[in-house]
Order: C-alpha cells, then structure tokens, then sequence
C-alpha cells in the first residue's frame, strides 16, 4: 500500500499572525477516501490548498504521491492533485465548456488528439457527454459542478481534493454527484459539512477544528460518537 | 460618445484602427512584461466589473434629465497602471461594439483611441503628476478627480474632431466642442468624486488592492507623467497648427450658419478659440476638483464611516 | 440557433461585414437612392440566417439616439439648396434634409449588418478567428475573462440595485450617490475576490503564464462560396456606382 499524501506537523498562519493549521498531521494511502469535517473557521480549505501547493506551509513535512509539496516540484504536483473549489463558476473561466476541461492537459503539453480524447473521457465520467460547445453561464448548478470536476479528471490526477462539493446542489445534483464520487478509483479527500454524504463516500474522516487535528478515525465510528460532533460544531446524525 | 459606423468616414477610422491596433500590441507587450500573472484574470473580472459598474445611472445634478455613469478608465489606470487599463479599456469598447452594437466597427479603432487611449494614458499622466507632486491621499484623491474631467474632455475633444475631419458634423467644430467639453467635464469631476469614493470604500475592505506606490513607482509615474505632458503638447500643438491651415471645409458650415444660437459662437470661431475653450474648461475643472479633493478628505475625516 | 450563415467562419463573417460597412459609409451622396442595392447581401444574410427581423430592427432603434441626434441638425444648419419651410428663424433645407436621410439609411445599414455578424457568431469563435489574425493573446485572453464573468457581475448589480431599490432610499442626490458608491464598492471587491479564486483554480491546472489554445477553425467549402459571391456583388456595385 503506497503513501499518497504524507503529512506530518504542518503549520500555517495568516497574514495578520493569526494561526491557521497547527501541526497538522495525516497519512492518506493511495484508493483511500477521507472526509476533512469541522465547524467554519476550522481550517479545512487551508488545508486543502496546501496539498498543492498554492499555499506554502510555514513548517512540517508535506508529501504527496510520493514527492515534496515545493516550488522545483509544483509542475509534477498540480498534474497528480486535481483540486475542485467551492464556487464552480470560479473554476469555470474559458469561453465553452471543452475549452475549460482540456486547460489542464493543454497546460501539461499533451498534444491536441490526446486532449480531444481525454476531454470526451472526462464528461463522460461525469454524464455530459456532448456537453462541449456549451457557454459555462448556460449550465445549471449541477453541471457546474460536473464540469467542474471534469476539468480536473481530464489531467488523469492521481489525488482528487475537494472543497463542500455538495453545496448549493439541489437533491437530484446531489444524489448524481454521490453516485460520481462512489465510481472514482483515485484517493479522495473531501472538505464537507455534508456528514451524510461523508458516510455513504467516504471510510475515513478526520475532524479539524481552531486548526488543529481534532480526531482521526473510521466513519462508522467517528459519526456515530455525538458528543465528539456537538464539542466540535458538527450536527449529529 | 461611442460613435456610429456613419459618422466616421474610413479616411479617419482605418488611421484610427491602425493607431489603435498599435497601441494596443504594445500595450500587450509592456503589460506582459511587467505584470504578475496573477493580473490577467484580474483585468478580465475589473473589465465585467467596469460593464455592469455602467449600467449605474446617476442624475447630472447640474442638467436635469441627463444621467451619467462611470466611465472607469481612470479608475482602472489608478488600479492596473495605464497600459493594463488601455488593454481593459479597448476589450470593453470591443465586447460593447462586437455584441452590443454600441458603436461601429470600424469606427472601433477612433473609440478605442478616445475612450481608451486618451482616457487613460493621459489620464494616467494628470494622475502620476497630481500624485506625485501633491503626494499622500489627498493627492491621490486630487489626481483621480483631476485625471478624470482632463480625459474625459479630451477624449470628447477627439470624438468631436474626429466626426468633423469625417465632416459628419452639422455645427462648427466650436461649437460642438464647446458644448460636447464642457458636459463632459462636468461629468468627469462627477466621476472622479465616485471614483474616489469607492477606491476609499474598497481601501478599508481590502487594504491590499489598493497599495500606496513605492519610490520607484513614484519616479516612474513622474516620468511618465512628463512623458504625457509633452506628447500631449506636441500632438496638441500639431493638431492645432494643422487644423487652422486646412480648407475651410472645417468652418464652411460654420460661414453660412444662419442659426441664431450658434452664430453667437461663430463670431469667435477660430480654431485656436475652441482650443482656449477647452482649455478654459480644463483649468475650471482642475480648480473645482482640487478644491472638491480638499473638501472630501476633510469629510471623510470628520464623519465616521457607516459601512 | 443554427443557419448556413451561422456556420461560416467567423473570419469570413467579420471581413465581409468590414468590407460592407466601408461600402456603405463611403457611398456617395450623389446616388443616394441607389443605396438600396446594399439590401441585397444584407437581405440575404438575414434570410440565410433565419434572424427574425423584427428583433433586429428593435436593436437598431435602441442603438439610433446618438445617429438621429445628429443628423437631426442637418436640415436646419446644412444652408444649400432649396428652403423647404421657414418657422421664424428655422428654415428647412432639401440638401440637408437628404443628407440626414443619407446617415439614417447609413445608420440602418451598418448596424444591421453588424448585429446579423454579432447574431450568428458565438463570441467564443470570435476570439479564435482574432488568435488566428495574430491579435496579441493578452488582449484575446482578457477579452475571454470579461465576457465569461460579465454576465455574472451584471447579475450581481442586478441583485444590489434591486436590494438598493427595495430599501427606503434616501432622498436627494447625495443620498443616489452613496448608493452608489456603495454598491460599486461592493461589486469591486466581490470582482477582485473573485479573480484571486479564478487565479488559484488556473494555478491548479498547472498554468504557467503561457495560455495553450486549441485551433478549431477551418475555412470550408459554404466560406469560400460566400467570399466569391460578396466579391462579385463588389465588382458589381463598383460598376454601377461608376456609371
């Protein structure tokens, strides 16, 4: 079993001082789906953006797939970790919708056949197939959040990361959303308060809070401990 | 003041797309070479922000019945530095021709030049002087009024020649000068009041949009600053020489004018006249928006903000 | 929608619209009446393109004040030829007259002929015809930001002026102008915001500075045919203008 993203003692503080993670440590292995749940503020997103490296951590060890989280292995990092963001229309920036999934393997040099290809791969992983000449404005909140994460398949990453994947859906995105999350083979970790989409997706969560990791466990027993969701601002379910 | 395909004859739009075209490529070129990437999204976004920032109508208070809205090259200038705001400029007057059909296409290239080029690289020039000579927040909040009625006026000023040299106009060169400078310097001072407003707005929110310039941006502003003073002057000066010796296609209709109204201007209707005009209307709009700059950050610091 | 014309490249869509628009402003006022002759392209790019014309006439009106401003001084300050009426001071002149008649069908003409162009093309093909004519990409690529986050910004003014609108207002200018400000403010650090997470999601796609793009142009057999017909309409006019 390899090691997709090692972890160990990572701290991260704000522009003002304030301190945001506080040796923050993890092991993922690679297949391995992890839900990051905790209350607003807790340090969630930060954490994500560290794994590829948008942000730079202060201190601590960072590794995924193997290789160091560092300005000389950026390129190599952003291949291998696909990152969806919280807002689509934020991730959505070019004119139509093939032009958004193939960014990413244009960006890693891959030549226009094999784009093409990937790009018909990815929207149909996502149900949108035939989906590509459309304008990004036209798409529901649903196929936002497809496109979205197509655009990060499209560059076959190793490590999907994922920020409140679930929000602004309505029931039936939702349910198409989970059942896409359940297909993938890649390592997930999925920043949520959706504690019941965390149970049917994922075996693993870890409970952050003021930054600091707060319990680290399998679902099944993680959720089912109440009082632990209540001190940590979590709804029980 | 985007004009129509019709009022721009080709002997004035195909000069005015090539001038522009060339700006615009070496624009490209300085931008790429200075800027953070980070900017090219940035510049994107604060162009859609200037487009639905337009749709805002204001009463001219001083006109009855006349809205205005916020132009924003000036605004940008101030944010992106001028070549980066000409590159948003001239993109907004392209989507607004392209899809809304406000202006033509080929009068593209003089709409870019007016609305883009002078609106911001002398705009940008005014604003480095005030800023640099005045110094601190005042004197930005001068430079901003300032830079605002100055580019806006010019920028009327070359529309207005523009549709004359097409000899699309059906008043005299004076008069439409007159009449089209001083509305919109009146409608600069009122859009360098806003923009100053809301740079101030955003300066409390996001301190770091809006930075104070360090030495070296401030030399270089002053020589940019003196750049534009003396290209301005020699095209200025240029224009003027060349205009007051051209046939008198220019005055002709002025000559048989039997309009009551415009006869009045007529009498003084000399080229050099209605460049003094504007000039005039320039140095109004430069004291009323030093002195409106003084008032303003005397209010913003005896009221509280309410936000 | 999709029509032959909307088909064609864009490149050809834009070089004959550009070519037509300088046939138009540059016809002389001597033959005036003989104008009608550009109707013929444009009436069939409007028929191919199944556009309703209704709709684009509306578009014309609303884009006419600026035109019909000026040309409205025309039969009252263009002194020649014939006095048609004479109201006090005013008097109406024939030659000025058909010289506003001369911009408004000028008028007509153009922004028709540029509204069928902006109709039929979608703005994504434009910007891949300008990458093709070598327009310098930060320009095409700023160009591609502001029209994908337009309608997102003028949605959220849209949604302040309404908030704004539903909340007592404060009465006189000063109280608009506040408003105002407001709302700009607000609408500049939600658009700066936005770019800082459009940046991170572009960095996260492994951009480097360098924009890859895709070329999906292709200039086919409807391009050509169109470009040879245009052609010989050209010739055609040029003939009978130097009759």
């Amino acid at each position: 079993m390899q090691t997709a993203i090692n972890c160990r003692n990572l701290c991260f503080s704000y522009h003002d001082g304030s301190a945001a993670l506080r040796g923050v440590s993890m092991q993922v292995t690679t297949g391995e789906r992890l839900a990051i749940v905790g209350p607003n503020g807790a340090g969630k997103s930060t954490l994500l953006l560290h794994l590829n490296g948008i942000l730079q951590r202060a201190s601590g060890l960072l590794e995924v797939c193997g290789r160091e989280v560092s300005k000389a292995n950026i390129g190599e990092i952003r291949a291998r970790v696909g990152m969806v963001f919280q807002h689509a229309d934020d991730q959505l920036f070019m004119p139509t919708v093939f032009d958004d999934v193939a960014f990413g393997p244009l960006n890693s040099g891959l030549p226009a056949e094999e784009v093409r290809r990937r790009v018909a791969e990815a929207l149909e992983q996502v149900g949108l197939a035939g989906f590509e000449s459309r304008a990004p404005y036209h798409l529901s909140g649903g196929e936002k959040k497809s496109v979205a994460i197509a655009t990060v398949l499209s560059m076959s990453p190793e490590v999907l990361v994922m920020d409140e994947p679930t929000s602004n859906l309505d029931h039936r995105a939702r349910r198409r959303l989970i059942r896409l999350l359940q297909s993938l083979r890649q390592t997930l970790v999925i920043a949520t308060h959706d504690l019941r989409m965390v149970q049917e997706v994922c075996g693993r969560v870890i409970v952050l809070d003021g930054g600091a990791v707060m319990a680290d466990g399998p679902t099944a027993a993680l959720l089912g401990d109440s009082e632990l969701l209540e001190q940590h601002g979590l709804e029980a379910i | 003041m985007h004009m129509p395909d019709v009022l721009v004859s080709p002997a004035v739009a195909l000069p005015g797309l090539a001038a522009s075209g060339a700006l615009l490529a070496w624009s490209c070129r300085k931008a790429a070479r200075e800027m953070d990437d980070r900017r090219i999204p940035l510049m994107g976004v604060l162009g859609a922000f200037v487009f639905a920032a337009q749709m805002i109508n204001l009463p001219l208070v001083v006109l009855p019945g006349v809205s205005w809205h916020l132009v924003g090259a000036v605004l940008m200038a101030a944010m992106l530095g001028p070549y980066a705001a000409f590159i948003v400029m001239a993109a907004i007057l392209t989507i607004q021709a392209l899809l809304l059909g406000d202006g033509g296409l080929l009068a593209l290239g003089c709409n870019i030049f007016n609305m883009g080029a002078v609106s911001c690289f002398l705009g940008y020039a005014v604003y480095s002087a005030a800023t640099s000579w005045l110094g601190g927040a005042r004197g930005r909040a001068a430079g901003i009024v300032l830079a605002s009625a100055v580019s806006l006026t010019a920028a009327s000023l070359a529309a207005v020649i523009q549709i004359h040299l097409s000899g699309k106009s059906p008043v005299s060169l004076a008069s439409a000068a007159w009449l089209m400078g001083s509305v919109h310097a009146l409608c600069g001072i009122g859009e360098g009041v806003l923009s100053v407003a809301v740079l101030a707005f955003v300066a409390k929110a996001r301190p770091a949009s809006v930075q104070e310039r360090s030495p070296a941006e401030r030399a270089a502003m002053r020589k940019f600053a003196l750049a534009g003073l003396a290209v301005s002057l020699v095209i200025g000066g240029f224009v003027s020489y060349w205009a007051s010796s051209l046939p008198d296609g220019l005055e002709h209709a002025g000559e048989v004018l039997r309009w009551p109204f415009v006869e009045e201007a007529e009498e003084s209707a000399s080229f050099m006249s209605s460049v003094m005009t504007g000039l005039l209307t320039t140095a109004i709009a430069f004291a009323v928006s030093l002195v409106l700059a003084a008032v303003m950050s005397r209010a913003r610091q005896a009221v509280p903000e309410r936000s | 929608m999709n029509s032959p014309v909307h088909r064609l490249d864009p490149r050809t869509k834009l070089v004959c619209t550009g070519l037509f628009c300088m046939l138009v402003v540059s016809w002389p006022q001597a033959r005036l009446g003989w104008i009608a002759l550009c109707l013929l392209p444009l009436g069939a790019a409007v028929v191919i393109s199944r556009l309703p014309l209704p709709y684009l006439l509306k578009r014309c009106v609303m884009l006419s004040p600026l035109a019909a401003t000026v040309a409205v001084f025309f039969p009252f300050t263009h002194a020649s030829g014939q006095v048609l009426a004479s109201v006090g001071p005013l008097n109406l002149y024939a030659d000025g007259l058909l010289l506003a008649g001369g911009i408004l069908a000028r008028f007509l003409l153009t922004v028709l002929a540029a509204t069928v162009l902006a109709c039929s093309t979608p703005f994504a093909s434009l910007l891949k015809a300008m990458a093709t004519l070598r327009v310098p990409r930060l320009f095409i690529m700023v160009l591609a930001f502001l029209y994908r986050y337009l309608f997102v910004l003028v949605d959220e003014a849209d949604r302040m002026r309404r908030a704004r609108d539903s909340r007592t207002p404060r009465p006189g200018g000063l109280g608009r102008f506040m408003a105002a400000r407001g709302m700009l403010g607000m609408l500049f650090i939600r658009a700066f915001d936005r770019s800082d997470r459009i940046y991170s999601a572009m960095l996260a796609r492994g951009f480097d500075g360098n924009v890859q793009t895709m070329q999906q142009l292709s200039f086919g057999r409807a391009d050509a045919a169109a470009a040879a017909a245009f052609a010989v309409y050209l010739c055609g006019v040029v003939a009978v203008l130097r009759m």
